[in-house]
């Protein structure tokens, strides 16, 4: 499974990428911020994001809308802090399939992904 | 035919072997008269083949003639061509017991080891022969060449560039044109400088014994039927040291498996199975991982370290000669405990460090910036890879120390005397014997773990009343 993670924490990318490959995905692709993320989802086609809310350049939920204008139906899941927890409905009508909060648990990450892969998967 | 024939003015002239042929001219013959007709014709009654090199002596002999400079006599006019014979195929052996000046004498060995896929030598086959032809034009025959028969068993393979190559490893052995590869190197005499060290992956038979200075390594079994002197073996199985083992403080014994030897002198051995000895083990260093064997043997001098049990007829020496046995100690095991410790402590301290900062970070509740939920979120990754180790490392040491308990024997039998003087370490206690005690004495642990000792039918008893005790 393809799985592009769009944050502009190299750490967070990197614990991410992590906990990923302790679950086997290893076929992981990054972008630092929103509009790095446009150019690349074209050609790399993932099948699950990762995206952080607030980046610079382009934020996340600007990108979601994006993402979902240009056709793309692959899941989102959305990187929240509990500050942003409030708008969450807001991303959700943007297109985002599930969230989780900061500071989360590698547990905690691998549930949500599991979860909404099942969702897409049920629908 | 001509009258100059009939008067034998010229004639052919064969060898008697029919390797050339001649014209033979009388001095008087004329020789405007000499044609290659004449000639010709001479050499066809004479069933001479014309060759093209008797065309052209002919075409010589005319010219000459013409020109007044021929002198009569004997002119060859036809040559035999030689047969070629095939030469014999070649063997050429590639392995030899080579060394170069700078091969220490003890390295120069008489034997040659082989492994898969060496190539043992090259066959040549035999050149092909060619026919020759006498002036007659009868053929003569060509000896064939004649190829070389090697006797090879499965063990060996040869590929189609006469590449003889070896299929397993072993000792090669060649007499003539047969080659075999034992698994076995067998040393009719003794290890020493016509042989040299030996180094082999199988078993070694050594039917005297190895002198000093010399190391038989095998990865296999040896058995020595003489003495070993002031040498070095090392064996991945077991070692049979039937002669006895006089090492002379140089001596040295790495054993895989079990030992067995008619005596030990000043070694020093490590045996991983059991070491059985007829008689007397004498001021040497050894470490069994199994138990010792020498119920009509004695133990004078050294120290013995030994993981299992110990039987043996006497301890010590009336003379007082510093002797150690290590009791209930599992000496590998241990290490490998105390290598793991300091890993478990540092994974400990890692995991305290992680959980001081988290608690920092949760304190700040809903004040946490943007920085600190990604530092926390980092710490949580942190500690859950840190956690999981730290599990695993305890889990391993747990078993280690379940395992080292279980190994761990104290069960010493003497069967005759244990003398005044001998050391037992056993755990942190140096027991010294303080007197001399006759057979059977046997020394063991109660299930407090007390260290007791039982002499003959009388119950055991603790080990302090008839000993010094000191800390180890």
């Amino acid at each position: 499974m393809k799985i592009l993670l769009v944050d502009d924490s190299k750490t967070m990318r990197n614990i991410q990428k992590g906990i990923l490959a302790q679950l086997g995905y290893t076929d992981v692709q990054e972008a630092c911020d929103g509009l790095d993320a446009i150019s690349k989802v074209g050609a790399f086609a993932p099948d699950l994001l990762l995206v952080d809310w607030n980046m610079p350049n382009m934020d996340g939920l600007t990108f979601v809308k994006q993402f979902r204008a240009k056709g793309f139906k692959s899941p989102i899941i959305m990187v929240t802090t509990e500050a942003e927890k409030s708008r969450v409905v807001e991303a959700i009508k943007a297109g985002v399939n599930n969230y989780v909060v900061k500071p989360f648990t590698p547990d905690a990450l691998a549930d949500r992904i599991k979860e909404t892969m099942a969702r897409v998967v049920a629908a | 035919m001509l009258a100059t024939q009939d008067a034998g003015l010229i004639r052919v002239s064969t060898a008697s072997d029919l390797t050339s042929a001649e014209l033979v001219l009388a001095p008087d013959f004329p020789t405007l008269m000499l044609t290659e007709e004449l000639c010709i014709n001479l050499l066809r009654d004479a069933q001479v083949e014309i060759t093209e090199f008797s065309r052209q002596a002919i075409q010589r002999l005319i010219n000459e003639a013409h020109q007044g400079t021929l002198k009569p006599g004997a002119i060859r006019v036809a040559n035999a061509q030689p047969p070629v014979h095939g030469q014999d195929g070649r063997v050429e052996w590639v392995l030899e017991k080579g060394h170069d000046a700078d091969t220490s004498h003890y390295d120069r060995s008489a034997f040659i080891t082989v492994k898969p896929g060496e190539v043992v030598a090259r066959i040549t086959a035999p050149t092909p022969e060619a026919d020759g032809r006498n002036v007659l034009g009868q053929t003569i025959p060509a000896k064939p060449g004649r190829p070389i028969r090697l006797d090879l068993d499965d063990a060996f393979l040869c590929d189609a560039q006469g590449q003889v190559i070896a299929l397993c490893e072993g000792v090669l052995e060649r007499h003539d044109f047969k080659l075999r590869i034992r698994k076995v190197i067998e040393v009719a005499d003794y290890v020493d400088f016509s042989t040299g060290n030996i180094d082999f992956d199988g078993d070694v038979v050594i039917n005297k014994g190895v002198r000093d200075c010399f190391s038989v390594k095998a990865r296999g079994n040896v058995k020595v039927q003489g003495l070993i002197e002031a040498a070095s073996i090392e064996c991945t199985g077991d070692l049979d040291a039937a002669g006895g083992f006089a090492g002379r403080e140089q001596g040295r014994a790495l054993v895989g498996g079990n030992m067995h030897a008619k005596y030990l002198d000043n070694i020093k051995a490590e045996v991983q199975g059991d070491l059985e000895v007829d008689r007397e083990i004498v001021n040497s260093i050894l470490q069994v991982d199994g138990q010792v064997i020498a119920p009509h043997g004695a133990i004078i001098g050294g120290k013995m370290t030994a993981v299992g049990k110990i039987d043996v007829g006497m301890l010590g020496s009336q003379a007082g000669v510093a002797t150690e046995v290590i009791l209930g100690q599992v000496p590998k095991l241990e290490a490998f405990r105390r290598r793991l410790q300091p890993f478990i402590d540092e994974l400990g301290r890692r995991r305290e460090k992680l959980l001081a900062e988290q608690k920092t970070l949760n304190t700040a509740g809903r004040r946490a910036t943007a920085t600190d939920k990604e530092r926390q979120t980092e710490i949580l990754f942190e500690l859950s890879q840190v956690n999981h180790q730290w599990t695993r490392a305890l889990m391993a040491a747990d078993a280690l120390d379940q395992r080292i308990a279980q190994k761990r024997t104290v069960n010493l039998v003497i069967s005759r005397k244990l003398h005044a003087g001998v050391q037992l370490t056993i755990g942190r206690q140096r027991f010294i014997m303080a007197q001399e005690m006759r057979g059977p004495v046997h020394i063991l642990l109660d299930t407090k773990g007390g260290v007791m000792y039982k002499q003959g039918e009388n119950p055991p008893a603790p080990l302090a009343q008839v000993a010094q005790i000191k800390a180890a």
